[in-house]
C-alpha cells in the first residue's frame, strides 16, 4: 500500500465584500478511501477515439476502503462560510466537494459567486450528467454499483 | 406502461466506441417497433465506428492513416468529416484539430458525438419524441422535451463514475435556452489525453482538471469541450471573446482547475438550475 498524500484545500465565501487575509494551517486527516488512477498517455486531440482506447489500461480501479493518513492544508482565502474542498490522490482529484453549511447572502466576488450557486443548484433534480468520457469498464462499474446517474 | 398521451416510454444503453450511450423518450409505438428503431439508430454509432476507428485495422480511416487510401477513395463521409473538422480548426483558431502529433488524421474527437447526433436525429424523424441522449458523458435534449428533469443536466466532479467519490458538482437547466447540449473534457476517465495542438511538441494539455460546455447541439459542445481542455488557464476568457464576436453561436463554460477553483464564462451563471 503506498502512502498517498490527502490535500484538502478549503476556500472560503467572501460575504459583504469584506477579505480576510489567507492563512495556512496544517494537519492531519484521516481519508477512508483511497483510488488509483493509471495515467494514459495522450493519444487523440479529441475526446476517446472512435473505437475506444484499451479499457483495462484506462479504468480507474478502487482499491476497497483503506485508511490513508495526509496532510490536509486548509487555506482560508476569504472570509464567510461557503467552502471548497479538494482531495488528491497522487496528485489527481479524488473528490471535491462544495459544502453549504451556512451560506449566507452579501456582495461576493466572482469566483466566491460561482461557488454559491453552483453549491445553490447541485440539489435539483436532473435527467442525464454529463463528465468526462468514461469507458466501457467504468460504465459498467458504475452501473453495477449504481454509484452514478445515467 | 408509463402512459403519456398513448406514449410509452423508452430507454436504451448501447455500448460502442468503446463508451456507452443512452437513448431515452418516449414511443407511440409497440415495443417490437421500438426496439427496431433504436437498434437502427444504434446501427447508425456502429457504421460510424466501423469507418473512423483507428482501432480497426481495416478501417477506413486506418486504411488512409497507412497511406493505403486517399481520402477520395473512402466513403462520401470520410470526407464530409474531414471538411468538419477543417471548419472545426479554424472556428477554434486552431485549438481544436484532428491531426495528431504524429499527422494521422484523427476524427475521434467528434466522431461520437456526430454519430450519436445523427442516431438522435433517426429517432425524432421517426416518431419519437422527448429524446434525451447520453453519449458517455455528452447530453442532448430534443426541443420537444417535456419533463422539467430532462432539461436539467448534472456535471459530474470531476472523478470516475466508479470512484466511490462520483456525484454531482452543480446542474444546469437549459430550459428556455437556445442551448440544447453539454459536453465535457476531463481527465477523470482516460487520464491527459487531450494534446495541446499550439504546444510545439503537442504536449498533453494539463492546466484543467475538467471543462463542461453548454452549446446548441452536440458536436459544437464536444469540439469546444475539447478545445477548451487544450487552452487550458484561458479557456474561460478566449471563449468570453468568441462570444463577443459571435453572439448567435455563443457557447458557455465552467472549467475546474487542479486545485479545485471554478471559473466560467460570462453567461453561465444565469444556467445554473433553480
Amino acid at each position: 500500500m503506498n502512502r498517498d498524500q490527502v490535500h484538502t484545500m478549503m476556500t472560503a465565501l467572501a460575504i459583504g465584500g469584506s477579505i480576510v487575509g489567507g492563512a495556512i494551517i496544517t494537519q492531519h486527516q484521516v481519508a477512508e478511501h483511497t483510488i488509483s488512477f493509471p495515467t494514459t498517455t495522450p493519444t487523440s486531440s479529441g475526446t476517446p477515439s472512435a473505437s475506444g482506447t484499451p479499457t483495462s489500461s484506462s479504468t480507474s480501479t478502487a482499491s476497497g476502503p483503506v485508511t490513508k493518513q495526509g496532510d490536509m492544508f486548509t487555506e482560508q482565502v476569504f472570509g464567510g462560510q461557503v467552502q471548497l474542498s479538494v482531495t488528491k490522490t497522487n496528485g489527481v482529484i479524488s473528490s471535491i466537494n462544495l459544502d453549504t453549511a451556512s451560506a449566507t447572502g452579501g456582495r461576493q466576488g466572482a469566483f466566491s459567486y460561482l461557488v454559491q450557486a453552483a453549491v445553490a443548484a447541485n440539489g435539483s433534480n436532473f435527467g442525464n450528467a454529463s463528465g468526462a468520457t468514461y469507458t466501457t469498464n467504468t460504465f459498467k462499474q458504475a452501473l453495477d454499483s449504481a454509484l452514478s446517474k445515467f | 406502461m408509463n402512459a403519456k398521451n398513448g406514449m410509452r416510454e423508452f430507454f436504451h444503453h448501447e455500448l460502442c466506441m468503446g463508451t456507452a450511450f443512452r437513448f431515452s423518450g418516449h414511443t407511440p409505438f409497440d415495443p417490437a417497433k421500438t426496439e427496431q428503431l433504436v437498434m437502427q439508430a444504434c446501427a447508425i454509432l456502429h457504421e460510424a465506428d466501423r469507418t473512423f476507428s483507428l482501432y480497426k485495422p481495416e478501417s477506413p480511416l486506418s486504411r488512409l492513416a497507412r497511406g493505403e487510401a486517399a481520402v477520395r477513395d473512402l466513403p462520401p463521409v470520410v470526407s464530409d468529416i474531414w471538411d468538419a473538422c477543417e471548419k472545426w480548426e479554424q472556428t477554434t483558431d486552431g485549438w481544436f484539430s484532428a491531426f495528431t502529433p504524429e499527422h494521422t488524421f484523427d476524427p475521434s474527437g467528434i466522431v461520437k458525438t456526430w454519430a450519436a447526433q445523427a442516431a438522435a436525429n433517426y429517432l425524432v424523424g421517426n416518431g419519437l419524441s422527448d429524446i434525451t441522449v447520453n453519449a458517455g458523458g455528452d447530453i442532448w435534449i430534443s426541443d420537444d422535451a417535456s419533463g422539467e428533469a430532462d432539461w436539467r443536466v448534472g456535471l459530474h466532479k470531476p472523478v470516475s463514475i466508479a470512484s466511490t467519490e462520483a456525484g454531482t458538482l452543480t446542474v444546469v437547466d437549459l430550459r428556455g435556452t437556445p442551448f440544447r447540449a453539454v459536453a465535457t473534457s476531463g481527465s477523470a476517465e482516460r487520464g491527459l489525453h487531450i494534446w495541446n495542438p499550439k504546444a510545439p511538441d503537442r504536449a498533453a494539455a494539463n492546466e484543467l482538471v475538467q471543462v463542461s460546455v453548454v452549446a446548441r447541439d452536440l458536436v459544437t459542445a464536444d469540439v469546444w469541450a475539447t478545445a477548451a481542455f487544450a487552452m487550458g488557464a484561458r479557456a474561460i476568457d478566449l471563449i468570453n471573446r468568441y462570444n463577443e464576436t459571435h453572439p448567435d453561436n455563443s457557447i458557455e463554460a465552467l472549467a475546474i482547475a487542479p486545485e479545485g477553483e471554478l471559473s466560467a464564462t460570462e453567461g453561465f451563471s444565469s444556467l445554473f438550475a433553480k
